[in-house]
């Protein structure tokens, strides 16, 4: 299962072979975790990072790591540890696209294929959903119009449910 | 405060002049060093001790007195006595350590303009101790939510999220909550299964 991209643009698995200097998706943070970060945090494995690529130039990414909640009284399939009640989620950490490629709904592109791959990770080892940490609340509220949920006690953090995360795969076999 | 590498808590630590701030990760190791902003080093305002008059001045208060001032003990006892003392002038930090030789000699005295240090507690001008420090802990809590100091220190030491027990509770009726998708989220598995 994977997410079609439009014409020109393919979606490659992070390597510094792919220009990144000239990326901007208008938030620093993102462009400069991008070019100074990624390539550190992919050596290390503390994230699995792909970017959307046209031609050599990188124009878009996303960036996904799994953590670990601990919450008591959840179902013994979704834990990790059972002694204590700690289960594991995808973090989606890191999305951008680059200025020069908005309007093509690129952004909306990565973010299914970024739930396609939690998906894959989910159903070889079961968690609570997504989470992804919003950097404003304007972002949130994108998210939120996604399905994603306010996750309790932490602002501005929120969560796709599994359930809901299987559901949107299954929607399409159902129609 | 988020490490830009790795997501997880970041942790700050204070040494002498110097901020350093490291990523709680025990996989990551995003770390940056600053200046640590001591309060009283920092404040510019000159301020001044003015002596209140000493009619009874024993002779360690004239010995005290007499360290800062030159005009000699007979003079110094007079000016005392008459409350004529001349104010001392100096920063934040000169005042710190006078305002502490002074009271030690027993001499009254009120500093001007308003002091906002606590001679008994150095924290207030000195900052807190070497050593791990709470920055970005407190801009957590909010009403309702008054445990998240606690739990982003518990984060920041195991690398794991937790919650409240109503957040707990909450999370639990959300994730068993029934799902029914909405527009966008038909749209977006339409775009994750690649037909669209």
């Amino acid at each position: 299962m994977s997410v079609v991209f439009p014409a020109g643009y393919r979606l490659v698995p992070f390597s510094e072979s792919w220009t990144r200097r000239d990326f901007s998706s208008g938030n620093l943070d993102v462009d400069r975790w991008l070019k100074t970060q990624a390539k550190q945090a992919v050596a290390a494995q503390h994230m699995g990072v792909r970017l959307l690529v046209q031609g050599k130039r990188a124009c878009g990414f996303y960036a996904l790591k799994q953590i670990a909640l601990v919450v008591d009284g959840l179902p013994q399939d979704l834990l990790r540890r059972k002694e204590n009640a700690v289960a594991s989620a995808t973090l989606l950490a890191w999305i951008g696209v680059d200025r020069n490629d908005l309007g093509q709904g690129l952004g909306t592109h990565l973010l299914a294929q970024a739930l396609n791959d939690a998906l894959q990770v989910h159903r070889l080892s079961p968690g609570l959903g997504v989470i992804v940490d919003a950097l404003s609340e304007e972002l949130a509220a994108k998210y939120r119009a996604w399905g994603f949920k306010n996750l309790p006690d932490h602002p501005l953090r929120l969560i796709l449910p599994a359930a809901a995360l299987i559901a949107m795969a299954d929607e399409h076999h159902k129609a | 405060m988020f490490c830009p590498d790795c997501k997880s808590l970041l942790h700050c630590y204070r040494s002498g002049a110097c901020l350093l701030v490291r990523c709680s990760s025990a996989s990551c190791s995003w770390e940056a060093v600053t200046s640590f902003p001591v309060p009283i080093i920092n404040d510019n305002t000159r301020y001044a001790i003015i002596f209140s008059a000493l009619p009874t001045a024993t002779s360690a208060m004239l010995i005290a007195l007499n360290q800062r001032f030159t005009h000699g003990i007979v003079a110094t006892r007079r000016l005392a006595a008459c409350g004529e003392l001349p104010p001392f002038e100096g920063s934040a930090l000169e005042i710190w350590h006078e305002a502490h030789r002074l009271r030690d000699a027993g001499i009254s005295f009120r500093i001007e303009p308003n002091y906002p240090y606590d001679l008994d507690e150095p924290t207030t001008a000195f900052g807190p101790p070497d050593g791990r420090l709470d920055i970005g802990i407190e801009r957590c809590q909010s009403p309702g939510n008054e445990n998240a100091s606690e739990m982003d220190l518990r984060e920041a030491q195991t690398g794991v999220l937790s919650f409240t027990l109503q957040g707990q509770a909450e999370l639990l009726a959300l994730l068993q909550a029934p799902v029914e998708l909405t527009p966008e989220q038909k749209r977006l598995g339409r775009l994750m299964q690649g037909k669209e």
